[in-house]
């Protein structure tokens, strides 16, 4: 199990953005938090992945517009 | 552009505000299909200072547009109505997100108090465009609106180009505020603002120094960086071998000794095997897609991999440990040209000689085999056609044709659908590329197959008298299907004969466009009958319409070829 932190700017449809790139690839998420964080907003993911999926995903996240930071928890 | 005007301002529809927007984005032309929830866009029109093109389609609105932001680096914009009119664009924001190609859609959407009602022709089309475009907005009142529209014309064209989506709720466009002159966009610092970092010139010097057998790959990063220029200089003077993505064509000097022609699924054999052998890969703006690399586990499986790109997401695709030089290739392109002094050089001088001289000699050979007749017309054409002229091919074996035999050296002057692979693409948008550049000789190369998927278009090519010059190669098959079904599915040609086409000499003749038929003639040394040439120089002069078509043998097969899933060293060069 993988979990991922992602930081991003409350826009419209930013949030669905990085839930399409996990669903695009026929993945299950485990477990989906949003929350706002002060400013910004966060989404913690829990998901089954190979490790060149986490480095796709990874890379999806960050060149979606208004996606602020992209981290993967212990 | 100003900043933002505070003096008082005269009210305005949304609908004003939004043609008002697109003049201050520079936008002249605008191609889009009208319906209820956009009439108020188009009553607001007159006046505008901008050019509407009616299509008979969205697909074609979106496909037009498409192809004068393709052939001018500038934004593309297509206009829908909601729902069915929304929808049909969609194959054309997919296409432009695949092809990195700016395009702002604005479509009509139901009146804000009915959304989400499933309301008479509403469809969420925000939602629906979540996965393929670039940026989308749902507009909720007018005053977001010029701020929205500034915003998608700048994410539309900064970084990776791209296609974004307005949806504007027909109340919107309707209601009326006193609203500022947009000033300019300050976007907002995110996660793929990279900075500029270092050249790394140490890590390539060092690259360099032990390849024996370095090459180039150039991809559409750039063109759509304005980059040509400053990489026919550095390649000038790296001397190295250097292929070509499909989008990258017309980037290299066809002449340049070191060219090796265009590389992939359907690329040169020399292209294919020095990528299959080489040990230092310097990729150029490519994003290094299956249909280049085949079976990507099994591309370039000795070299290492130095990655220019501006879309971090596009890194390490391939294989992790690429040296990542990120950034626009309008910046990196001259550092690296700046660092070249300080770097040491491969020794690789009989290597180069010889694939170079082997890339000579396959680019000088018409190939033989079945597609003879389909090559040496294209030879043909392309070299009657003047340098700045623009080939815009559609999907499928004459587009592979197209793309092997095209030798002229203008990087916008080869258009295509390459990463969706879009049928229908072609007519479009050439109407689009035409409309961009009056004064360009545009040819339309499309198959029987493709021509048909956007035949409508001919109308809007009638109405505005625009002289693109048609090509239909008729195989009387969806050829490329039948390729594969001759060589993978034992000749299995479920579905793919076209053999029962109209005749689109009098299609076009209906549309009012003047339309000819050549056909192979086997009496001749060439196996083109002895009018090619004065039917050729008659098409390509038209000061109006042309179509032409040319019919050619039905199983016919594009060679090289890398079969699906294959590795690059795997292609087939000939019928088995
Ligand atoms: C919209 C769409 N539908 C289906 C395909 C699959 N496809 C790829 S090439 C091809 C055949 C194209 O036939 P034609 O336009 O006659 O060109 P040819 O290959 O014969 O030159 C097809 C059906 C596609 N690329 N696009």
């Amino acid at each position: 199990m993988n979990r991922f932190l992602i930081d991003y700017r409350n826009s419209q449809g930013t949030l669905m953005r990085i839930l399409t790139a996990v669903s695009r690839r026929g993945m299950d998420f485990q477990e989906v938090t949003a929350l706002a964080q002060g400013d910004r907003h966060q989404v913690r993911l829990v998901l089954e992945t190979h490790p060149k999926q986490i480095a796709q995903l990874c890379r999806d996240w960050r060149a979606t517009v208004d996606v602020l930071e992209v981290r993967q928890e212990a | 552009m100003e900043n933002a005007n505070t003096a008082a301002h005269p009210a305005r529809t949304g609908a004003a505000t939004v043609w008002a927007c697109l003049r201050a984005e520079g936008v002249d032309t605008v191609f889009g299909y009208p319906g209820g929830a956009v009439i108020p866009l188009y009553d607001a029109l007159e006046g505008s200072g901008i050019r509407h093109i009616l299509t008979r389609h969205e697909q074609g609105a979106a496909f037009a547009a498409e192809g004068y932001a393709r052939s001018t680096g500038r934004c593309g914009v297509a206009i829908a109505t909601s729902g069915p009119g929304a929808t049909n664009l969609l194959t054309g924001i997919a296409d432009a997100k695949m092809d990195s190609v700016p395009l702002v859609c604005i479509t009509g959407q139901v009146r804000t108090s009915l959304i989400g009602t499933d309301a008479f022709q509403e469809i969420d089309i925000f939602g629906a465009t979540l996965p393929m475009a670039k940026w989308g907005r749902l507009v909720r009142n007018i005053q977001e609106l010029p701020d929205v529209l500034r915003q998608a014309f700048h994410i539309a064209q900064s970084g990776r180009p791209g296609p974004v989506l307005i949806d504007i709720p027909v109340d919107v466009l309707k209601a009326s505020a006193e609203l500022p002159v947009p000033g300019r966009y300050q976007p907002p610092a995110t996660a793929h603002d990279i900075g500029a970092p270092a050249f790394p010139a140490e890590q390539l010097s060092a690259l360099l120094a032990s390849a024996k057998k370095p090459v180039v790959l150039v991809g559409a990063g750039v063109k759509l960086a304005g980059a040509q220029l400053e990489l026919r200089r550095l390649l000038d003077r790296l001397d190295l071998p250097a292929c070509s993505t499909v989008h990258g064509l017309g980037c290299i000097s066809s002449e340049a000794p070191y060219y090796l022609g265009m590389c992939g699924m359907h690329g040169t054999r020399t292209a294919n095997t020095v990528l299959h052998e080489t040990d230092l890969l310097l990729v150029l703006g490519a994003r290094l897609d299956d249909r280049v690399t085949g079976d990507p586990t099994r591309f370039a499986p000795d070299a290492r991999i130095v990655h220019f790109e501006i879309d971090p997401s596009q890194l390490e695709r391939v294989r992790a440990g690429e040296l990542a030089v990120l950034g626009s290739l309008a910046d990196t392109i001259p550092q690296f040209a700046a660092a070249l002094p300080r770097l040491q050089r491969p020794d690789c001088r009989a290597w180069r000689d010889a694939v170079c001289a082997a890339a000579r000699e396959e680019l000088g050979s018409d190939g033989g085999g079945t597609a003879l007749p389909a090559i040496r017309f294209l030879d043909e054409l392309f070299a009657m056609m003047p340098a700045e002229g623009v080939v815009v091919a559609d999907v499928g074996q004459h587009q592979m044709w197209a793309a092997q035999r095209y030798r002229a050296n203008n990087p916008r002057g080869f258009i295509t659908s390459g990463g969706l692979g879009a049928m229908g693409f072609a007519l479009p948008a050439a109407l689009g590329v035409q409309l961009a550049r009056p004064e360009a000789c545009v040819v339309c190369v499309s198959g029987d197959g493709g021509f048909q998927m956007n035949i409508q278009e001919l109308a809007t090519i009638k109405r505005f008298n625009l002289p693109v010059k048609i090509l239909i190669v008729d195989n009387k098959f969806l050829g490329m299907v039948r390729q594969w079904q001759q060589l993978f599915y034992d000749r299995n040609y479920a579905e793919t004969d076209l053999s029962d086409n109209p005749d689109f000499v009098a299609i076009g003749a209906a549309y009012g466009i003047q339309s000819e038929r050549l056909a192979v003639d086997a009496t001749t040394v060439t196996g083109l009958p002895a009018r090619t040439g004065s039917v050729l120089r008659h098409f390509l002069d038209a000061t109006t319409p042309q179509l032409l078509v040319f019919e050619c043998p039905p199983e016919a097969n594009v060679f090289p070829m890398v079969p699906s899933g294959a590795a690059l060293s795997e292609m087939l060069l000939e019928e088995a």
